[in-house]
């Protein structure tokens, strides 16, 4: 563990023994998981975090008073211990909130259901993806279009107004470091600390989410949600490349079945010097993109099942480095049959079967099989 | 067998362009990830062998890098090695210009660096060394004067 983490962490826990001796309202929350992951293809087992990996977190949160709280993350994951988030809440009314510090992006639905307690499956749709793909070197893939946390340092405004008595509209504004990378963004570098801004240029989006829910309590129909997302700065330390980031994402909830389906896409500048590349330059970008489709019920009383499509797509010129069989129009598209199975209200037991197809490398079967459980 | 034909028929049926795309022009024998010989220039250089071999996020990537003590990154490795003393090794600096054998950049690659008492791994670290072609192109540019070219 570097020492910034180290200091962060031991002041988190200072602040948690200290602040209840003043009076200020403490919660704590956390959860763990383990899984193994087994994969049918030994190339994508050797491109990707296969075998056993951890996800743990604790969470706390102080109300410092009515109007002010601050709340801290710590994981543990495949990157180590990390300080997660450390940020302050300022609510002074429903319409309009500051919160500053280290920051969860909001882009997207599932920037709300990283954490494995708040989905089904053990992995995270392709276009949010953190690594447990088949993602081929950094410079293949690069996981998917905005993986899921993305952590940022800055400051999010957020809102919310009710039209009518049935329409909630939730919105932010934010101004983070931004992604950072050279030739490429490098999501791995984001998770590392320094958590300094590269290029000393904020990058900027915004996320609006519009929410119709039945008052009536027997209402087969119980909520529709459409939200849009979007995100835009500079990646390298020059200023020189830009990313653009849109997302759109829907869910509606029918008696107990849910449906959600969410889209991404991202468009990243790269060096235009022509003498990088293996193919001829032609246009100075690269694309990924891609959706999910899920569908999620209950069977019994102690088991949920989720059954998801989804594919990611990078199209633009391969970088540097990248594996030979990568092409300029490159396709995962898998397909995921997933099982939680609650023990009892805070242990579960995870399983699930994947199949995935990529154009450019070796398709594949794999078997997730997990334990976790949340406070 | 069934679930290939499935997957081919999705693949088909999502499409190869649910978006055009940016265009991209056909391989290039002259770049496939060679390198032009002894007289490459340092941006060839921090192209095909420090970015995609060294500067990786958990190595010499960042300013200063988390994992390892000096940065490689483009805009950022000429400055950093340029009669720098190795820090496993002050005595010897990086890169000395005219002088490969002299150079630590030199002796980490090829895996020699132990002889001068220092840490021996050679780099890139748990990778295949570096191929001959791109070898002879470091020791070229250093002979040259390691220009930041």
């Amino acid at each position: 563990m570097t020492s910034r983490p180290r200091v962060l962490l031991l002041a988190t826990l200072t602040a948690a023994l200290a602040l209840p001796a003043a009076g200020a309202d403490v919660n704590f929350a956390g959860s763990a998981y383990v899984d193994y992951w087994w994969a049918s293809s030994p190339t994508a087992a050797k491109a990707s975090l296969m075998g056993i990996t951890p996800e743990a977190a604790v969470k706390m949160e102080v109300d410092v008073h009515e109007n002010l709280s601050f709340s801290a993350r710590v994981c543990f994951s495949c990157h180590g211990l990390e300080v997660d988030r450390a940020h302050v809440d300022f609510t002074p009314s429903p319409a309009f909130n500051i919160q500053a510090g280290r920051i969860g992006v909001p882009f997207g639905e599932m920037a709300v259901r990283y954490d494995p307690t708040s989905h089904r499956s053990v992995s995270k749709p392709l276009i949010y993806d953190m690594g447990r793909m088949a993602y081929y070197g950094r410079s293949g893939f690069n996981l998917g279009v905005v993986p899921q946390p993305y952590v940022d340092t800055g400051v999010v405004i957020y809102g919310q107004a009710w039209p009518s008595e049935d329409v909630q509209l939730w919105y932010a504004g934010y101004m983070v470091g931004g992604m950072r990378g050279e030739n490429d963004i490098d999501f791995a570098a984001m998770r590392t600390s320094f958590y300094v801004d590269n290029n000393n240029e904020p990058a900027g989006g915004g996320r609006a989410v519009m929410t119709i829910s039945s008052s009536e309590p027997d209402s087969v129909f119980k909520d529709f949600s459409l939200g849009i997302s979007g995100m835009y700065g500079h990646y390298d330390p020059a200023r020189l490349r830009a990313y653009t980031a849109l997302g759109a994402d829907a869910s509606l909830r029918l008696g107990p079945v849910t449906i959600r389906s969410e889209a991404a896409f991202i468009r990243i500048e790269l060096n235009p010097d022509p003498t990088l590349y293996r193919y001829e330059l032609i246009d100075t970008y690269l694309d990924k993109g891609g959706f999910f489709v899920e569908l999620e019920h209950p069977l019994g009383s102690r088991v949920v099942v989720l059954y998801r499509f989804d594919m990611l797509a990078r199209k633009g010129i391969p970088l540097p480095g990248s594996d030979p069989s990568l092409s300029p129009d490159s396709r995962i598209l898998r397909y995921t049959q997933a099982f939680q199975f609650l023990l009892s209200s805070s242990m579960y037991v995870k399983a699930s079967y994947e199949y995935t197809y990529m154009n450019d490398f070796p398709s594949f079967h794999a078997f997730h099989a997990g334990v976790g459980g949340s406070f | 067998m069934r679930l290939r034909v499935l997957g081919s028929v999705v693949a088909a049926l999502s499409g190869s362009a649910c978006w055009p795309g940016p265009e991209v022009g056909p391989v290039l024998e002259t770049n496939a990830s060679s390198i032009s010989g002894p007289n490459a220039r340092f941006s060839e250089l921090q192209a095909k062998l420090f970015t995609p071999d060294c500067a990786s996020s958990l190595c010499h990537s960042g300013n200063p890098p988390a994992h390892a003590p000096l940065s490689l990154d483009d805009g950022q490795s000429h400055a950093n090695l340029i009669n720098r003393p190795a820090s496993q090794a002050s005595s010897i600096v990086l890169v000395k210009p005219g002088y490969p054998e002299q150079s630590y950049l030199m002796l980490k690659l090829l895996g020699t660096v132990g002889t001068s008492g220092s840490v021996s791994t050679r780099m890139p670290l748990n990778k295949p060394s570096i191929d001959a072609d791109r070898l002879a192109a470091v020791r070229g540019w250093i002979l040259r004067g390691a220009p930041n070219d």
